[in-house]
């Protein structure tokens, strides 16, 4: 009797939780079928919205800076991270724990902290533009980088390497050969969530970014100051649809199933 | 030619950065070609550490590595004539048993045929013919380790490292494949380094022993030498068991061990000099009360199979004897020995010497 109870108030709590998380979002996927502007009557079905937005040019730009902006950003972050995570991984357990909290900074700093901070740096050296929100993104992502690498690079096999140049195997084909592909799903996941990071970025890019360089995020903003109109509400839409598939290819791919470890502090 | 060293450190200390301890230290040591060499030691002794610096995975902090004369200290592992089988096998865990052998071919870009006929070659060497298509992990731990050899010699190294390569199989798997290697030496006649702290695996196989101890070579010598005349106290005590007792050297051929003169064959000592007595469990014979060098009370008896173990207290020492006959526990016995399996030996002087001494 009383296991019941527990059962239904924990089932409850769940699902009241779940409501509030989500319910908003529904509400504005709805709203951008909504055949009407209005925030409060539905006027029926309509993919109108869909299409006025992949008809504007603002918004394609603007998409397009904030795709290409992540893979980007994510792959330069991969290099310099990679490397940072494999030098991390070397050090002895001082400097490891200095290098893992210089690494945890950045991601619990408040992101406008970060784009300010940047911002002042960057107007020193270099003019606001695409450089500048690049350099900013690559940053912000390398942590992303070296938390899902370093596990990975701690877990590995190193005799397989050893006996692949042993067997003579140039440190180049070694590498590629044997390390890499035992770190696939760290690679995997940490650029997916680097790109995650960077598309869903409004605040880093905002401070950083130069006039006439727009992505998703700044473009929404500066729309709705003028009036909200419904293509933002499929715009939205889109954009949590593609973050939603990254996260479900990221946790569910096979590559972290294989090596079974649950995913700590993805998100 | 026979005669030539085909592997030979000068001056080999290795120093990890991290506590600055020494691994290795100043290490001289020369290989002949062919031979069958074992560095043998106790754990964290170097041995691996030194293995390591042959097949060029590890830099030695000063000192050189030179093959066939010439220096290779600096060369990578992947420009050296020299192959390894590892302690945990490294097996390719993503190829098939065929590709993990041919591995080391396919990268000397030979033909394709000849790839196969080597392969299957070595396989039917170590007794593994057919399981070309097999995956690794499908393996028994003997049949990886055979598969890790094969990789390893399908190459013709001119030097075979092998660390503690049986170290990871039972008793009786380990004494087949001990038999197995020294065949394999035979057939493929390359120079066998081999890595164990199993003073038994060494005494069968090698051609030559090298017992170290804290980064320091002990001895080298062949088996028999090894075991019969160890020259300090950690290798009797490390290479079987051993009675190391203090004694005083009176004079030439006669020991005072315990208050009693004792008549050995050792000369050589200083009148009076303080050594170390090292005598071998089995050497020492359960008589008659009176009868020995010394009487004690059996303590302890053990039945081992092939001997019994047995303790006898005499005095403030306690005496280990093997023999094939037993003693009644509780009963005072005689404890008799030839002068010629009496070992004397130096006590260590400087404090260099003092870590030779087992710890
Ligand atoms: N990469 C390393 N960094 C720091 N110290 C090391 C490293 N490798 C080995 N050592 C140290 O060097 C010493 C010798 O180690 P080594 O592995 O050569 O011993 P070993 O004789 O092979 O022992 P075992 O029989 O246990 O394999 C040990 O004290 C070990 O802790
Ligand atoms: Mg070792």
């Amino acid at each position: 009797m009383k296991k019941r109870l527990v059962d239904f108030i924990s089932r409850f709590y769940f699902i009241l939780i779940m409501i509030f998380l989500y319910a908003p979002i529904l509400v504005m996927v709805a709203l951008s079928f909504n055949d009407s502007r209005s925030r409060v009557v539905w006027g029926g079905f309509t993919l109108r919205w869909y299409g006025t937005l992949f008809s504007n040019r603002q918004i394609r730009e603007a998409l397009l800076m904030t795709v290409g902006l992540a893979l980007l950003s994510s792959f330069i972050a991969l290099i310099i991270g990679g490397a940072a995570a494999f030098g991390i991984h070397a050090m002895r357990r001082k400097g490891y724990v200095v290098m893992m909290g210089i690494t945890n900074i950045p991601l619990l700093n408040a992101d406008i902290v970060t784009g300010i901070s940047l911002m002042l740096w960057f107007i020193r050296f270099i003019p606001l533009g695409f450089n500048s929100v690049l350099i900013a993104h690559v940053t912000f992502n390398i942590p992303y980088i070296i938390l899902a690498l370093l596990p990975k690079i701690e877990q590995m096999n190193r005799s397989i390497y050893e006996a692949s140049r042993d067997l003579g195997a140039s440190a180049a084909r070694g590498f590629f050969t044997m390390i890499l592909p035992q770190l696939a799903g760290g690679i995997i996941s940490g650029f997916f969530m680097a790109v995650t990071m960077s598309m869903d970025d409004f605040m880093i890019t905002y401070f950083t970014k130069g006039a006439g360089v727009n992505t998703l995020s700044t473009m929404i903003y500066g729309e709705i100051r003028k009036g909200i109109k419904p293509e933002m509400y499929a715009l939205s839409t889109v954009i949590f649809a593609v973050v939603f598939v990254i996260l479900l290819i990221v946790n569910f791919s096979p590559a972290n199933k294989k090596a079974g470890n649950k995913r700590e502090g993805m998100i | 030619m026979a005669e030539e060293n085909i592997i030979e450190l000068r001056n080999v200390t290795k120093r990890f950065e991290d506590d600055g301890s020494i691994a290795v230290k100043d290490m001289n040591l020369a290989v002949r070609r062919g031979e069958f060499v074992t560095f043998l030691g106790p754990s964290g002794c170097g041995k691996t550490t030194t293995l390591r610096m042959i097949a060029g995975f590890d830099t030695p902090t000063s000192g050189s590595i030179l093959l066939n004369g010439r220096d290779i200290t600096a060369l990578p592992p992947n420009k050296r004539p020299i192959n390894t089988v590892f302690q945990r096998y490294a097996l390719f865990p993503h190829l098939n048993i065929y590709d993990n052998i041919a591995f080391g071919l396919k990268l000397k870009k030979l033909p394709e045929d000849e790839i196969r006929e080597k392969v299957t070659r070595v396989l039917e060497m170590v007794d593994m013919a057919g399981f070309e298509k097999r995956n690794t992990q499908t393996l028994s731990g003997g049949q990886q380790q055979r598969v890790a050899i094969a990789r390893a010699i399908v190459n013709e190294p001119e030097v075979l490292l092998l660390d503690e390569p049986l170290g990871a199989l039972d008793l009786k798997l380990r004494m087949g494949m001990q038999r197995e290697l020294m065949r394999i030496k035979k057939e493929v006649n390359i120079t066998f380094i081999y890595v164990t702290h199993d003073q038994g695996e060494a005494l069968t196989m090698s051609d030559r022993i090298i017992v170290m101890n804290k980064g320091i070579i002990q001895q080298e010598g062949d088996p028999v030498s090894i075991y019969d005349e160890p020259q300090n106290a950690f290798v009797a005590d490390f290479i079987g068991e051993s009675n190391i007792i203090d004694g005083i050297m009176l004079k030439d051929c006669l020991v005072r061990i315990q208050g009693i003169d004792v008549e050995c064959v050792d000369t050589g000592f200083e009148p009076n000099e303080k050594v170390d007595v090292v005598i071998r469990p089995e050497d020492l014979v359960v008589t008659e009360l009176g009868a020995g060098f010394t009487d004690g009370l059996v303590t302890e008896v053990t039945y081992e199979g092939a001997y019994y173990d047995i303790r006898v207290q005499a005095a403030d020492y306690e005496w280990h004897l093997q023999s094939n006959v037993s003693a009644m526990p509780g009963t005072r016995v005689g404890i008799s020995i030839l002068p010629e399996n009496i070992q004397i030996m130096h006590k260590p002087r400087s404090s260099d010497e003092e870590i030779l001494k087992k710890d």
